[in-house]
């Protein structure tokens, strides 16, 4: 009596803890992948008058303001541009450095979390991984226009000439060539393998120029056990290679800075510093265009709580992590005692630079440890998407604060100066802004945003086994 | 040549079609002429296939080693025919030599990986295909060249391990 007693109380509770988890874990929610096909290639033709007019008003802004502003530059000179000795990096190379470390967000989503074999991450990679090929050809387009004579950028590749001038491999711009260049095509290529059979999803659900063009791009897959044999062997590869790639690139970025001899700039801890810093924008921006992804193209069943929870958490440990190697920093120039050091970290604390600085504070630590610590933030996509934009502005301010604000001063004081961005490279960084999300919203309409094979293979590992009174989430090794 | 066949069968589930590759077995039917096609990646122990070996591992690695030589050929190389004197380091100074050949090194690794996959997989291929679109809707296909003389028996196996449909294959466009 008292075990049908036990029982009869039991199910219900287990019916509705089982619903429970179902509803917030994507894995344990399975549907047949006809149904999963489909919502993805729906999410792609979504595309109503709002959403070309929002496209149609990034493409005027990436027009105008990156585009129109970069060939202004060109045809009047760098003059049009705020830089002037002494500060002669300013916006270009903030921008440079912001969306690099923007496009550390799909290394470290993907690969990172591929290599753990965490798997929360299956339906969300995609957007990740997108968003670092398109932030790195953004980010590439600024050292153009930084340079000035754009058209004279083959003459950092080396190839035979008459000139008998070569690169010089000792200097750290040559580093950053090789580094983005390598960071630029593995992590396209790692964009595209996962994303092989998905496109012969594509070609299968389409017809007309979308069937074209999805047969062109499926390169002929069918799904046989020598091709994904062969294509998950070599996805491993990339993870564990594009994972030290990626490090070495916001490395050498930052060492951009620390192999010169300016003061708040030559510090060996500029390397992990500017790498926490990336991953920390990279993550956050991720929050954003998976808040924008799911709402713009309903994809809610793949793109849940769950992994804005993740995120937050993600995020609130690297707000710890960028703070610590922050006061580090701040912490040896100020108790070093020399004279400049203490003039630079003045012009921060009190002078022109604290507007930037007290911005980057407020929303690189305050807001997100007031805000991140509670899990109903973290499960709330729209306030989350909130905390990450102002992480993105912090590290834009961030960057902004190391790049202009210590160049000028320096130990001579007739040397010292200030900056004000025109209105030209105000424009063209506003514009690269809008070129991204431009570049990002076209793409994201031609590229299925889901690997929906990834979820499939998580969906079959995951079941909801009994233990005691209660069913858990019990996960099986598929290899 | 004109007495052979090519049966295409798609299953819903895994355990069916492991059935059907043990009884494909006891007739006789060889391991090799039998192509399994899906939406994921089953393992082979999964399905009681035979492991495939695959040279892409040996292509990474000679990928790597011919990046360390390019990496070689710039640092040490180039400095060589084209003296230039920075800041007091030598002609190949150690630190900026040894960032450099890890990111040729990483880059062919990367690239040779990525050819390689290409080239073992026979990609890009755009002919005509033995295929279904069923596949990529989750189905599990099998493709089976036998004797004409055998096709029956093969059908037969293949009903009675549920498969959903089975067909004389076709080559046909993706």
């Amino acid at each position: 009596m008292s075990i049908e007693m036990t029982v009869s109380h039991a199910l219900p509770l287990e019916d509705s803890h089982e619903e429970e988890s179902r509803k917030r874990h994507l894995l344990l929610d399975p549907r047949p992948q006809e149904e999963m096909n489909q919502m993805v290639m729906d999410s792609m033709h979504r595309t109503g008058v709002e959403f070309w007019i929002v496209m149609a008003v990034l493409a005027v802004l990436a027009l105008g303001g990156f585009l129109g502003g970069w060939l202004y530059q060109i045809r009047f000179g760098m003059g049009v541009a705020g830089i002037r000795k002494p500060v002669f990096w300013g916006v270009y190379i903030t921008s440079f450095v912001f969306w690099i470390g923007i496009s550390h967000s799909g290394t470290f989503v993907s690969a990172i979390l591929r290599v753990f074999k965490v798997e929360w991450r299956r339906s969300i990679t995609r957007a990740a991984e997108l968003m670092t090929s398109t932030s790195l050809l953004v980010a590439v387009a600024f050292l153009g226009i930084h340079v000035g004579r754009t058209w004279r950028g083959y003459w950092i590749v080396p190839y035979p000439n008459q000139r008998t001038l070569w690169p010089n491999f000792h200097s750290p711009f040559l580093w950053d060539e090789m580094a983005i260049l390598s960071y630029f095509i593995g992590s396209s290529l790692y964009l595209l393998l996962p994303l092989i059979p998905d496109l012969a999803m594509a070609r299968d659900h389409s017809e007309g120029w979308r069937y074209k063009l999805y047969r062109i791009l499926s390169l002929g897959w069918r799904g046989t056990e020598a091709e994904w044999r062969n294509l998950t062997l070599s996805m491993t590869v990339f993870a564990f290679a594009i994972i030290p790639v990626m490090f070495s690139v916001h490395t050498i970025v930052s060492w951009d800075f620390a192999m010169t001899r300016v003061i708040g700039w030559h510090s060996s801890i500029f390397a992990p510093y500017f790498i926490v810093g990336a991953i920390y924008s990279g993550v956050s921006a991720v929050v954003n265009i998976l808040f924008l992804v799911r709402w713009n193209m309903k994809l809610s069943y793949f793109v849940r709580e769950e992994h804005f929870e993740a995120f937050g958490k993600l995020m609130l440990i690297l707000s710890f992590g960028w703070t610590y190697f922050f006061f580090a920093d701040l912490l040896t120039e100020w108790y070093g005692g020399e004279a400049i050091g203490h003039t630079v970290l003045d012009i921060q604390f009190y002078g022109q630079m604290h507007p930037f600085w007290t911005i980057m504070v407020v929303c690189n630590i305050v807001i997100p440890w007031l805000t991140l610590w509670n899990r109903k933030v973290r499960r709330t996509p729209i306030a989350l998407f909130f905390v990450a934009l102002a992480v993105n502005v912090g590290m834009f301010m961030e960057r902004y604060t190391i790049v202009t604000g210590f160049l000028r001063r320096s130990r001579l004081p007739f040397n010292w100066g200030t900056y004000q961005p025109s209105i030209v490279e105000v424009g063209i960084a506003v514009g690269s802004v809008a070129t991204f999300l431009l570049l990002y919203g076209l793409l994201s309409r031609v590229i299925p945003m889901i690997p929906v094979w990834e979820v499939r293979e998580g969906q079959l590992t995951h079941v909801l086994r009994r233990f005691g009174r209660t069913k858990v989430t019990a996960v099986s090794e598929w290899e | 040549m004109s007495d052979s066949t090519v049966l295409l069968a798609t299953y819903r589930e895994l355990d069916h079609t492991a059935d059907a590759l043990d009884s494909l077995r006891a007739l006789g039917i060889a391991d090799s002429d039998i192509t399994l096609m899906s939406s994921v990646p089953y393992s082979h122990a999964m399905l009681g296939r035979p492991a495939m070996k695959t040279v892409l591992p040996v292509i990474s690695l000679v990928s790597a080693i011919l990046g360390f030589g390019v990496g070689l050929f710039y640092t040490v190389g180039t400095p060589t025919l084209y003296p230039i004197s920075v800041g007091g380091q030598p002609f190949v100074p150690g630190p900026p030599t040894a960032l450099l050949l890890y990111e040729f090194t990483m880059l062919f690794l990367i690239v040779g990986t990525f050819l390689g996959m290409m080239w073992i997989n026979l990609f890009p291929s755009y002919g005509l295909q033995y295929f279904t679109k069923r596949l990529t809707d989750g189905r599990i296909a099998l493709l089976i060249h036998c004797q004409a003389d055998q096709e029956a028996a093969m059908r037969a196996v293949l009903e009675a391990t549920k498969a959903e449909q089975i067909e004389n294959a076709e080559r046909r466009p993706l």
